[in-house]
């Protein structure tokens, strides 16, 4: 029994944890900046990305096959010794923290701009990280649970995206691939920022409990994000004009914004302010991923003291810096970056690594 | 010490919170919103909110200030207005035709578009006339004017007299290359009317109206066929009444299916309309073996509606607009040809060649023979 | 600091047991003096060890062909007469004048002790002791009798359908009532005392091939953990035993009804009978078993399953109705359609409180008329509601300090709150409203959200000896969402939940409707 096996994940946790470390903020400007770039083709960059998406989990998932026990930490510490092991922890972690700030900035700002107009940025980040911290600061079996929970009580809420799709007009799609495929592949680097979320396979994997399933697990997550993905660009490219989409921040509030009922009017507020749920689960997985990490490197078993720290970091950045939604911007451009690094190029090299180093081990003893 | 740090924590947000509340009571809606030129071509804006008090006799307000812009405007209001100005929840705005007859009155829509908190559904409605002429009227056997226009303006569209254009619908028409906005028109002589529909052209200029009849040609040429569509036409073969109309005939229909092809033949687009409708009789005025002589009065009915619609469409293609979408289907079907000509659509619209045909099936005569 | 600490220590500190721990061996050796073969000498001791007793009733008597000289010793009041002057008595006084040895007392309980504590515990308890001239030993018959209530419907959890006997104050017959529905050997009791000046007795039963080991043995150990005086009531033990302090909700069940405890029994959960009092324990609880009732099973399921529906519709209306209300009329005025819009903004005009005060009024109002009507007899309560409910809301509202709607929402939040089947859960929600009320007043539609997601938070960490407390939601489980929303058919409902952790999953003799079909 491994060390991990306390805490351990059901396979329905781990495809859910994948799926929702995805799906965050980055899905309501998700078709605009498509549409910049492929113009209605958007919908066959999802695709395009996915596939690539699932390749790159799949190297992960062959490297993390030979150490079913090991953390991103006890990887790394095992293959490059354990002081060069937890240097090369360092920029991950900071990138997992980084990440789940950007994904709390970037929901502090729509919830500033639709609800809470005048209320201080450091408070509204302050509200999210009270029942964050009470979810992070346990085990990652308890924050499996809080996403299992969200996720089964927010699944009815794309649903609502068809309600103004009879407005629309399937023959703004049309004709498929009308510039050719080159917006399509180019588009491709906007889904970065859609789609990370995966690499947090580094360190849920250990936990998982039915390792045999690991590569089908994290297809069908993937696959759930992109049904996601799909599903809202095309509601998105055919509600609104091809011209149209691109003057708009977030098409997706936007669309929702027509949403009428006889009892309720502007459902986009009452989609936004629920979909924090949502988002919720996404800077919860990570944060969780990094605090975690850094409790490794302490050796400490309990991470809530450093939990506590990282909102309290949290807070006190969003205070001193006081973002604004050009900053998040760019921050979000820099994250599309590294993660770029993190998801497609650090498992290729880790994967060639291994290789080499089992190689060199086999050679030595044999 | 955590729960000390807890209970300050707390304090902290009872302390700064609340800075966004805005009770019920101290906010002035504006329900509708007009928009007029004077005589000197000086914007001028009008707003009409709900009052609560119960000893207000009068249960709107209405405030009529020259202003810059809408958002301007806003500030006028408070001056006056007994609690502050929000426009979350904007029913209607009224633009007047004199507004609408200048290119690119829709920049003044811009700060409903912007403020998240402003709603995109309300209606924007033409009106012939003045538009604080309308919002400053308060009918006595109505119930408050928000209210009364909004039914109207959506009772008339479920039978199609009008159509009904939201500012999230004149939005996409605008964007959209390949169609043209129209909006509701209104017109307040004793009491309000709605007189049909205005066609605008691609940059929101006002170019002609259109009477309920031909809204609802246009509504199916759009393939917009929900609602009911009801005509009174006159048979041509019949002996003509000295008084009562003995030629007229009435008939609404049960289901049309419409279905548009394109093509491009000899450098220039080809449309092929075809419409067909399943008709009930609801009127006739003459006498007619409807069991026998179906097909000629399918025939009768398929001849007048393709004349109309063929005098509507000659009407577009003279004012060089695009309402009923043709651009959509040219864009979809052939891209190659529409990609040139996509900035002056109108003008290319106007060469192209469009044909409607109509076939009539009567379903039902009701209950009399 | 010293105070924060002393009021936050999760559990007993090492120090408190180890100290109480000495304390009991002192006792042991001070109490643990063996009788004397002297009657006198044990006489003058019992009187010297119930110095102000009235009830104390020493007998002394001669029995047998010896004329041994015999004192019988019982509490007045807490023994049952009839069976000691037929039983004990009788064959002693006068049965037994021919007989040569001691006579037999016709008690079915009888046993022999020889120390001072043993005596004194007995006598306290309700048992009767004889003491014989020249023994070392002493009888000890259980003679006992108290003041007790007989079995009656259970009041707070009443049932259409359900068994109309409830839990009573004699722990015996609680255990007899629950052995009633099960007669099974595997049904197993282990017996506790706790409390050193009230020494009551506790009993753990479970089922012993569905019950998981390990939750046993947590619960055993968070029992003999405890060191008080008394306990009481029920709830006082589930306070010393429960998983975590400052939760809101239940976190045990603790019901009355013996059928439903059964019900508990055989789907592998504990129940703990405390005697003394008429409720006992049902461990470990999950979120969703406050919603069930027994009456689910006994109606039709697709009728059972309506009834659950609204039972989670009525949680969602009393714990946010009312925040919902605050929220829309301070901040997100948007939401609401134009038309509700005016006839509430008409409404609200008279008032001259912002919302939350107007709510906080009228929800203060309702649970102080709640309160009053606990606490008064039956007739005046009913008296008190319908003064409170139609006279005070009617004339607040025309007296224009409460608007219509807000009425209308604190009454349907009260309606809300009496449907759900378990009084604890739904004083949770009660509570639980006023933080909602307030936060949203803060931060509007957000500020609900905020405050729903931390009570999910709350969920989903908060367990009950050691199993989850959210599930089947959280950790999700299908298999048992057929008894969680609605109520699947029983016979499809032939797994035990998984949040017992049963170590027998599949109920007995249930099999798949397909195979009872063919």
């Amino acid at each position: 029994m491994s060390k991990y096996a306390m805490n351990g994940i059901t396979l329905m946790q781990y495809i859910i944890l994948i799926h929702a470390s995805q799906v965050g903020t980055g899905i309501f400007s998700l078709p605009r900046q498509l549409a910049e770039t492929s113009g209605t083709d958007g919908w066959m960059t999802v695709l395009l990305a996915w596939i690539i998406n699932c390749l790159a989990g799949w190297i992960m998932l062959l490297t993390l096959r030979k150490y079913p026990d090991f953390t991103l930490l006890d990887l790394l510490s095992h293959l490059f010794g354990k002081w060069l092991g937890k240097l090369l922890a360092l920029p991950l972690i900071i990138y997992f923290a980084s990440f789940g700030l950007v994904i709390m900035v970037n929901s502090m700002l729509y919830i500033k701009s639709w609800f809470l107009t005048k209320t201080p940025a450091y408070l509204v980040v302050l509200l999210f990280a009270i029942p964050s911290y009470l979810v992070v600061r346990n085990g990652l079996r308890v924050q499996a649970r809080y996403i299992e929970l969200v996720f089964y009580m927010t699944m009815w809420m794309p649903l609502f995206m068809l309600i103004p799709v009879g407005e629309g007009n399937t023959l703004f799609l049309l004709p498929f691939l009308k510039e050719g495929w080159l917006p399509v592949l180019q588009g491709l680097q906007k889904t970065v920022f859609a789609y990370a979320g995966f690499e947090i396979l580094f360190i849920i994997y250990p936990f998982l409990q039915k390792k045999k399933y690991a590569i089908h697990g994290f297809l069908i997550g993937n696959t759930l994000t992109l049904l996601y993905y799909l599903f809202i660009t095309i509601v998105c490219f055919i509600f609104y004009t091809p011209d149209g989409i691109t003057t708009l921040n977030q098409p997706v509030l936007s669309l929702l914004k027509n949403i009428e009922f006889r009892f309720l009017e502007r459902f986009d507020m009452i989609f936004l302010a629920i979909y924090l749920l949502v988002v919720s689960k996404a800077w919860i997985i990570y944060i969780s991923c990094a605090v975690f990490s850094t409790a490794q490197i302490f050796k400490k078993q309990d991470h809530s003291i450093f939990s506590g720290i990282y909102f309290l970091f949290a807070v006190a950045s969003v205070y001193v810096m006081n973002p604004t939604w050009n900053q998040s911007e760019e921050w979000t451009k820099l994250l599309s970056k590294a993660a770029f690094g993190v998801m497609y190029m650090f498992p290729v090299v880790l994967y060639i690594y291994v290789r080499g180093f089992e190689m060199l081990r086999r050679g030595k003893t044999g | 010490m955590k729960k000390l740090l807890f209970a300050l924590l707390s304090l902290t947000l009872f302390t700064t919170g609340c800075m966004d509340k805005m009770n019920i009571e101290d906010v002035s809606l504006s329900l509708l919103i007009g928009i007029d030129l004077d005589e000197n071509n000086n914007l001028i804006f009008s707003t009409s909110s709900p009052v609560f008090s119960q000893e207000a006799k009068i249960k709107e307000e209405v405030y009529i200030s020259p202003a810059i812009t809408m958002r301007e405007s806003r500030e006028e209001d408070d001056k006056t207005f007994m609690a502050l100005t929000v426009g979350g929840k904007v029913q209607a705005i009224l633009v007047g035709k004199r507004v609408m007859q200048h290119k690119g009155w829709l920049k003044l829509l811009e700060p409903l578009l912007r403020d998240p908190k402003n709603s995109i559904t309300g209606r924007i409605v033409m009106v012939d006339g003045n538009a604080y002429d309308v919002i400053s009227y308060l009918p006595k056997d109505k119930p408050r004017l928000p209210l009364y226009l909004t039914k109207l303006i959506d009772t008339a569209h479920l039978r199609n007299i009008c159509t009904k254009t939201t500012l999230q619908d004149l939005r996409r028409a605008t964007y959209e290359s390949g169609i043209t906005a129209n909006v509701t028109e209104i017109k307040k002589e004793k009491r309000l009317f709605v007189t049909g529909t205005a066609l605008l052209g691609e940059e929101g200029e006002y170019k002609f109206s259109l009477a309920p009849t031909e809204n609802k040609l246009l509504r199916i040429l759009q393939h917009d066929t929900k609602g009911e569509f009801s005509f009174t036409f006159k048979n041509p073969n019949q002996p003509v009444g000295e008084i009562f109309p003995a030629t007229a005939y009435s008939f609404s229909t049960s289901g049309i299916s419409v279905k548009t092809k394109t093509d491009y033949v000899s450098d220039k687009f080809k449309f092929d309309i075809n419409v067909q409708m399943r008709v009930v009789l609801t009127e006739r005025l003459f006498k007619l073996d409807i069991r026998k002589e179906a097909k000629k009065l399918e025939q009768e009915i398929e001849q007048e509606m393709t004349k109309r619609m063929k005098k509507l469409i000659h009407k577009i293609q003279t004012a060089k607009i695009d309402p009923i979408g043709l651009g959509i289907y040219a864009r979809a079907y052939e891209y190659e040809h529409w990609k040139p000509v996509k900035e002056r659509w109108g003008e290319t619209l106007a060469k192209a060649d469009v044909k409607v045909s109509v076939k009539v099936i009567i379903a039902g005569m009701g209950i009399s023979k | 600091m010293y105070f924060f600490s002393r009021f936050y220590k999760k559990y007993p500190s090492q120090k408190r047991i180890k100290m109480g721990k000495m304390n009991q061996i002192h006792e042991e050796t001070a109490e643990d003096r063996l009788i004397s073969i002297e009657l006198f000498q044990n006489i003058k001791e019992i009187k010297q060890k119930f110095p102000a007793s009235p009830d104390l009733v020493i007998h002394q008597f001669t029995t047998g062909l010896k004329q041994t000289r015999v004192a019988l010793v019982y509490l007045d009041g807490l023994t049952d007469k009839n069976s000691l002057n037929n039983n004990i008595l009788r064959p002693m006084m006068y049965d037994s004048r021919e007989v040569n040895e001691t006579p037999l007392p016709t008690i079915s309980s009888c046993r022999t002790v020889s120390s001072w504590r043993d005596v004194e515990n007995a006598i306290l308890q309700g048992e009767s002791v004889l003491f014989f001239e020249g023994q070392v030993e002493v009888r000890v018959f259980d003679t006992t009798g108290w003041p007790q209530r007989s079995i009656e419907d259970p009041q707070l959890e009443s049932s259409l359908k359900g068994a109309h006997q409830g839990f009573v104050e004699t722990g015996v017959q609680n255990i007899a009532l629950l052995r009633r529905y099960i007669p099974n050997l595997e049904l197993r009791i282990k017996e506790h005392i706790v409390g050193r000046r009230g020494k009551t007795n506790v009993w753990i039963m479970y089922l012993e091939d569905i019950a998981h080991p390990e939750v046993l043995k947590e619960l055993e150990k968070r029992i003999e953990q405890i060191d008080i005086d008394a306990v009481i009531n029920t709830g006082e033990l589930a306070e010393y035993i429960e998983d975590n302090r400052y939760s809101p909700f239940p976190q045990f069940i603790l019901t009355e009804r013996p059928d439903s405890a059964v019900s508990q029994l055989l789907q592998g959960r504990f129940v703990v009978v405390v005697d003394r009092s008429p409720s006992v324990i049902i461990a470990p609880a999950t979120f969703i078993s406050f919603f069930q009732s027994v009456d689910d099973y006994s109606m039709r399921w697709l009728i059972a399953s309506f009834i659950r529906l609204l039972r989670f519709l009525a949680f969602m209306i009393a714990l946010l109705l009312p925040a919902v209300y605050i929220a829309f009329l301070s901040f997100n005025y948007e939401v609401v359609p134009l038309q509700l819009f005016l006839s509430i903004a008409e409404s609200r005009a008279r008032v001259p409180f912002p919302p939350l005060l107007e709510a906080m009024m009228m929800e203060i109002m309702l649970e102080m008329m709640r309160e009053a009507g606990i606490r008064l007899p039956a007739p005046v309560g009913q008296t008190i509601g319908i003064v409170g409910g139609i006279v005070v809301g009617q004339a607040a509202v025309q007296a224009g300090i409460v608007s219509n709607i807000m009425v209308i929402v604190v009454a349907s939040t009260a309606i809300a709150s009496f449907i759900l089947p378990s009084y604890d859960m739904g004083t949770a929600v009660r509570l639980l409203r006023f933080p909602m009320m307030l936060i949203a007043s803060l931060f509007g539609i957000i500020g609900i959200v905020i405050g729903f997601m931390t009570l999910l938070a709350h969920l989903v960490a908060l367990e009950s000896l050691g199993t989850p407390y959210g599930s089947p939601l959280a950790p999700f489980r299908w298999q048992d969402m057929r008894d969680t929303f609605v109520r699947f058919p029983l016979w499809s409902m032939f797994r035990r939940p998984e949040s017992t952790r049963a170590i027998q999953e599949i109920r007995m003799g249930r099999k798949r409707s397909k195979e009872k079909d063919s």
